[in-house]
């Protein structure tokens, strides 16, 4: 008996094998015969990566079908070092969407196509970019990659924390219905705005202007701001241990200094994560920051009222009631949900409301509702009703203004993908100016494309995506440094910002050893004399 | 002698599956990254020999040396917490007392948990000002640190992390107090000991063995420790690298700086360190170890 149930458990078990073998799904058996199947690894999720999909599954069924291209769209978390891994291992992916902090270390070591002549080819020159995202994308003059979605560095500030200290503001001298324009400007707004309450005996800090290491997504390039370039035009000297750099982490000490180490630690220990609705910014523990454009999706997701802050209640109600509306509804039921509404000038069977910040749009056939639509208003009227605002962030340097680091997510075909001529046909094909746009609107991020559509902005999801686009074409615009060694400078300029905060007293000395070891591995790559600029920064860097 | 080499060769059959996993995915690597070590290889272009070089940039770092130093700090205060949390948890556990089996499950659930989901938990827990354990000290009087943004006290902080996973330390001892003979109880109780004599001249040298055990595995554990420090560090642990361990340097050299030479450096440091405390440990349990029947 035992024996008969082994012998019937293993032939069942063979027997399921060998089916799935005959009968079971073919991998890659969507893509259509005679396709050359290319795959695209990205880093997006969730609704970001179903965006990217659809433009993916557009190309897969137009151009793609009739140039014999099907492209594999996969999401995938560690992009940079899977597809490093991978690169290696001489299995990569055709494209891989990286960031720009991954350009120069991968270009250095050999692992990315040039995509230089590709762009001549496909008309994807300098000129069609915004410049400083195509030189982000340059490494030793050479072009290994070209923009997706990308953005500049702005200002954003909480309109109504500003209108609170208005009083105080005005006593200052200083203007509550503007940003800061100088960072003397912005050491004062942020002073005056700080507030103390009493707890246990003592006072605790319950509001901030500004906090150098809040959200602490760009601390490392605060230098900018300073007139740092951390390494020279060449690329063959680094300026780490500049005045400016030290200027920079002298600036960050103060605000501790001021605020009190322990008082800081103890108030920023108690804010809530970025994407919550405890953000410190969000809740208006914080008055100012550096944002990128994406800050408005995270406010509509977790604070939408921050964007409906003067909005009139009728109105506001209006955009909760919309989804009441049903086909088939008479004007009357209509105008029962969402008051009277007013009619179009040329069709009188169209009415519009103004809901929240949108307008709803009704058509009517036979006098029953056809068909029903909510669009955003126009960014310029969403800003009236926006509790929070964006400026340029100001600068240490007198007469150097619309200072930003312009950053972006890169698209890259590794030097040992099998398809190339195949990837570069999608990556075309992505950056059209309707593909990109699209893409970077629902990314809530910027184009890098030089020109945009009529409505771009009137459509963006953020009211203020004006102020970061004109940062990003900005002159004083910079990618990030075209080092090798940039994650390693990175994630040490980090700990000196937070040494700064501490009031621990190292700057010099670490930014001289970070000097010393990243010149000597720049030295190595570029085979000159080992000692060469190991001591920089140079006199000129004195500005 | 023929049916002996057949057994033998079964036998080899038999843990073939093992062997052959412990050869390529552990013993390969390392023998690999001690090759690194002496060389400069950013698994892209062929790795090229610079000696001690590594070995002698680490002297140099200051990253290392403080990163040297937390994993120190950390074990000092680790180790001992656990052994004595773990060991006392056990000890109560053993006890017969109502809800016994209930009460070693909840001991036991934390260390079942998803790494990520207590980092999460404990990032609200030890908050300065909505964490549970702030509230509670503020409710008897005293004001809690901000455990995660002051150094001194990111230290403390992972110590109860990792504390709050000892489940496992708590079964092992537990099977070695059921096999703590009675009537050595019996017998001191007679002689009139009273619990914490029992407990220290009968329980402890019994369960001595399992006490080394723990410690070996524990010393072993602490040094690796990674994935809670590396996942709180990503969600605002410790400025000034004050919770950065030895184990978050190799990675990011591995995997985010791309010098797998100067990681494999660090991490035959980091075995040496773990080797020498390990053999410190044998060479003390001599002192304090005893086994039945020895």
């Amino acid at each position: 008996m035992k024996r008969v149930l082994w012998q019937g458990f293993l032939i069942l078990f063979v027997g399921s094998i060998l089916w799935i073998l005959a009968f079971g799904k073919r991998p890659y058996s969507d893509v259509p015969a005679g396709c050359v199947r290319i795959t695209y690894w990205e880093k997006w999720t969730g609704l970001e990566a179903q965006q990217a999909k659809d433009i993916v599954n557009r190309f897969n069924e137009t151009e793609g079908k009739a140039k014999g291209i099907y492209v594999d769209y996969i999401s995938m978390s560690q992009i940079d070092r899977k597809t490093l891994l991978s690169t290696a291992a001489g299995m990569p992916p055709d494209i891989a969407g990286v960031w720009d902090s991954q350009v120069a270390l991968y270009s250095a070591m050999g692992a990315l196509e040039d995509l230089g002549p590709m762009t001549q080819r496909y008309h994807l020159t300098r000129d069609k970019f915004k410049p400083v995202f195509f030189d982000g994308c340059t490494y030793n003059g050479k072009l290994y990659g070209l923009p997706s979605t990308v953005f500049s560095v702005a200002l954003i500030y909480n309109k109504e924390v500003f209108q609170k200290k208005a009083a105080e503001l005005r006593a200052a001298g200083l203007d509550p219905d503007r940003a800061p324009r100088t960072l003397k400007e912005l050491d004062q707004y942020a002073a005056v705005i700080d507030t103390w309450v009493p707890h246990n005996g003592s006072q605790r800090l319950a509001v901030t202007g500004f906090m150098p290491l809040q959200p602490g997504s760009f601390t490392y390039i605060y230098g900018y701001w300073f007139g740092a370039d951390f390494v020279d035009p060449t690329g063959t000297k680094l300026e780490l241990n500049s005045p400016q750099l030290i200027a920079t982490h002298d600036w960050i000490r103060a605000y501790s200094k001021k605020l009190g180490n322990e008082a800081l630690q103890e108030f920023s220990s108690g804010f809530g994560q970025f994407d919550s609705p405890e953000n410190p910014f969000i809740v208006g523990e914080i008055a100012m920051e550096q944002q990128g454009p994406w800050m408005a999706a995270f406010i509509e997701k977790l604070a939408p009222e921050m964007n409906r802050w003067n909005v009139p209640p009728d109105q506001l109600q209006r955009e909760k009631d919309y989804p009441r509306l049903q086909l088939d509804m008479t004007r009357a039921q209509v105008e029962q949900i969402l008051g009277p509404g007013e009619a179009a000038a040329d069709d009188p069977q169209k009415q519009h409301w103004l809901a929240g910040i949108q307008e709803i749009f009704v058509t009517y056939k036979d006098a029953k509702v056809a068909g029903s639509q909510m669009k955003l208003l126009p960014g310029e009227q969403r800003k009236k009703y926006s509790k929070w605002a964006a400026a340029p962030f100001p600068s240490a340097i007198p007469g150097k203004d619309n200072i930003t680091y312009a950053g972006m997510d890169v698209l890259i075909v590794p030097s040992t993908s099998k398809h190339k001529e195949e990837a570069y046909e999608f990556i075309a094909y992505m950056e059209r100016q309707e593909n990109i746009e699209k893409l970077a609107s629902l990314h809530c991020n910027l184009s890098p494309l030089a020109e945009h559509s009529p409505n771009y902005f009137r459509d963006h999801p953020n009211a203020y995506a004006d102020v970061w686009e004109s940062l990003a074409m900005s002159p004083n615009a910079r990618p990030l440094p075209m080092v090798a060694d940039w994650p390693q400078l990175k994630d040490e300029l980090l700990l000196l910002a937070e040494k700064a905060n501490l009031q621990v007293s190292t700057t010099t000395e670490m930014l001289d050893a970070m000097q010393l070891r990243s010149q000597k591995e720049l030295n190595e790559a570029l085979n000159v004399p080992e000692d060469t600029n190991l001591n920089a920064p140079a006199p000129e860097a004195q500005k | 002698m023929n049916r002996e080499l057949r057994n033998f060769g079964k036998g080899m059959a038999f843990l073939s599956p093992w062997l052959i996993g412990f050869a390529v995915f552990t013993l390969l690597p390392v023998v690999m990254s001690l090759y690194y070590s002496f060389h400069k290889y950013n698994l892209i272009q062929p790795p090229r020999y610079v000696g001690l070089q590594n070995y002698s940039n680490l002297i140099h770092d200051s990253i290392f040396w403080q990163a040297v130093g937390n994993t120190f700090t950390f074990g000092a205060m680790v180790i001992p917490a656990g052994l004595f949390v773990s060991l006392g948890l056990a000890i109560l556990l053993n006890a017969k007392i109502p809800g016994q089996m209930a009460w070693r499950a909840i001991i036991f659930m934390p260390s079942l948990m998803p790494i990520v989901a207590s980092a999460m938990v404990w990032m609200w827990l030890l908050n300065n000002k909505l964490g549970l354990i702030n509230v509670g000290l503020e409710f008897i009087g005293l004001s809690g640190p901000a455990w995660l943004s002051d150094p001194k006290w990111v230290m403390p902080a992972l110590t109860m992390m990792s504390v709050w996973g000892v489940g496992n330390a708590v079964v092992i001892y537990l099977a070695g107090l059921q096999s703590v003979p009675r009537e050595l109880y019996e017998a001191a109780e007679l002689d009139g000991a009273g619990v914490f004599r029992r407990l220290w001249h009968v329980t402890l040298p019994v369960l001595s063995p399992v006490i080394f055990y723990n410690l070996v595995i524990s010393i072993i554990g602490t040094f690796q420790y990674f994935d809670m420090p590396y996942i709180m560090a990503a969600i605002g642990l410790g400025p000034d690298h004050s919770g950065y361990l030895l184990s978050m340097y190799v990675f990011d050299n591995a995997f985010i700086y791309l010098r797998m030479g100067y990681a494999s450096a660090v991490a035959w440091i980091l075995l040496l360190i773990v080797l020498a405390l390990t053999a410190i440990a044998f060479w003390s349990s001599r002192r304090w170890v005893f086994y039945q029947g020895k």
